[in-house]
């Protein structure tokens, strides 16, 4: 039992208790390939354990499955956010102009929540409620981003 | 416990479908709903005037920072060069008048100068925040490096086997080229040499690196400050909506820019 991500991913969200469905990452880059740019086309993990990078602007998508282990972890961090966390702003050092990352987790029942995004308005880091969270959330994701995402992203 | 080893499988368009969450965020933080999202069509690109500066008639200074500049890479240093004095009154700067406005009509410009930069010297990695104190160092006490004005843009090259790094992001991971202003004074942009295949594109290092500097230059003049000039909400500045999609003009190979009159690339 993984939590209540896994209960809420059974395709019946209104009887389901609240928890996370899917966390989904969309990322740009500056002056890049796009095909080489990771995360550009949209990666997902969903609170089974698999995996949807893409589709492709050719339609390509690439599916799998994360680890237990990596889902156990995932579970842990995406589990503590809500809907109703308070967006908050971050600024050290800004992100470079044209670069995004962002990171949102799927409620069962509820729209996605943006608990990290890089490059937005200000090019401040914003994120939704705890900073050690957020951040945590994000570099678990982006470990599987590095791990899963293909790069390049397979032609048609 | 062994780590199981991930399959990956390519599916066609028909598969499972995912939703893209849209590059801008809104002001409450949330993406579109799943139905909303499918809808309707992605919105056509369109770039917005923002009010902010623009470029009329840049002038650029080539800054090329790292000793292999002047030893290895000092042919392609002048080839660079050779480029800005072709390009700055070439029919891709044409192409950009239409995004002039009352304040600020946009034409042809030219190359300033150059420097050969041994000084400070470079690691492996350097941060944009180290590039702007550069910069301006070499403005206050530099006398063949012009000052700033509202024309003046500074392109800094970059030699192998330096990574550009900034706010988590790294040349080659995250981008091959940007530009960026100090305090909406100095307007500049940084070319980090072409080391990876998301950065050449399969073209030879010049051509990877006269593609890069025209996207850059592009957007520099239309959007100096990036996003208080002419910008897309989704799709970003004039040569994000284009990028690696490219020409040749005379001799050199150059990106195609975004053009809202022709609702094309061009």
């Amino acid at each position: 039992m993984l939590g209540q991500g896994a209960v809420a991913d059974n395709g019946n969200a209104g009887a389901a208790a609240p928890g996370w469905q899917r966390v989904l990452v969309q990322t740009a880059c500056e002056a890049m390939h796009d095909d080489h740019c990771l995360g550009r086309y949209g990666f997902a993990v969903r609170s089974d354990g698999s995996y949807l990078a893409g589709p492709s602007p050719a339609g390509r998508r690439v599916e799998g499955r994360i680890s237990p282990d990596e889902l156990k972890r995932l579970d842990r961090l995406a589990s503590g956010f809500s809907a109703a966390a308070a967006p908050q702003e971050f600024q050290s050092a800004p992100a470079l102009p044209g670069i995004k990352d962002q990171l949102d987790v799927e409620f069962a029942g509820g729209p996605a929540v943006r608990v990290y995004e890089l490059g937005g308005p200000g090019r401040k880091i914003r994120y939704r409620g705890a900073w050690a969270d957020a951040t945590r959330l994000h570099a678990e994701v982006r470990k599987l981003l590095e791990r899963y995402y293909p790069t390049p992203f397979p032609p048609p | 416990m062994a780590t199981m080893h991930p399959a990956k499988k390519i599916y066609d368009l028909h598969g499972d479908p995912i939703r893209i969450v849209p590059l801008h965020l809104g002001d409450d933080l949330r993406t579109p709903t799943k139905e909303a999202a499918a809808a309707g069509p992605v919105a056509a690109p369109n770039l917005t005037y923002r009010n902010g500066p623009l470029i009329a008639n840049v002038e650029v200074f080539t800054i090329f920072w790292g000793t292999a500049w002047t030893g290895a890479q000092a042919a392609l240093a002048n080839q660079l060069n050779a480029f800005f004095d072709f390009v700055l009154t070439s029919a891709l700067i044409d192409q950009l008048a239409e995004y002039s406005v009352p304040a600020y009509k946009i034409g042809h410009g030219k190359r300033v100068g150059t420097i050969n930069l041994a000084t400070p010297s470079l690691k492996h990695s350097v941060s944009d925040t180290a590039i702007q104190h550069m910069l301006q160092s070499e403005i206050s006490s530099n006398p063949n490096v012009p000052h700033p004005t509202p024309n003046a843009l500074y392109f800094v090259y970059m030699p192998p086997g330096v990574r550009v790094v900034q706010g988590g992001s790294a040349s080659c991971q995250a981008f091959c080229g940007y530009h960026n202003d100090i305090s909406g004074q100095i307007f500049y942009a940084v070319m980090p040499f072409p080391g990876c295949a998301g950065c050449t594109g399969g073209l030879a290092t010049l051509d990877a690196l006269t593609s890069t500097s025209s996207h850059e230059l592009c957007e520099s003049i239309t959007d100096p400050i990036p996003g208080q000039g002419w910008y897309d909400d989704a799709n970003g500045e004039i040569g994000d909506i284009c990028a690696w999609k490219t020409k040749k003009l005379g001799d050199y190979t150059v990106q195609l820019e975004w053009s809202n009159k022709k609702g094309a690339c061009g």
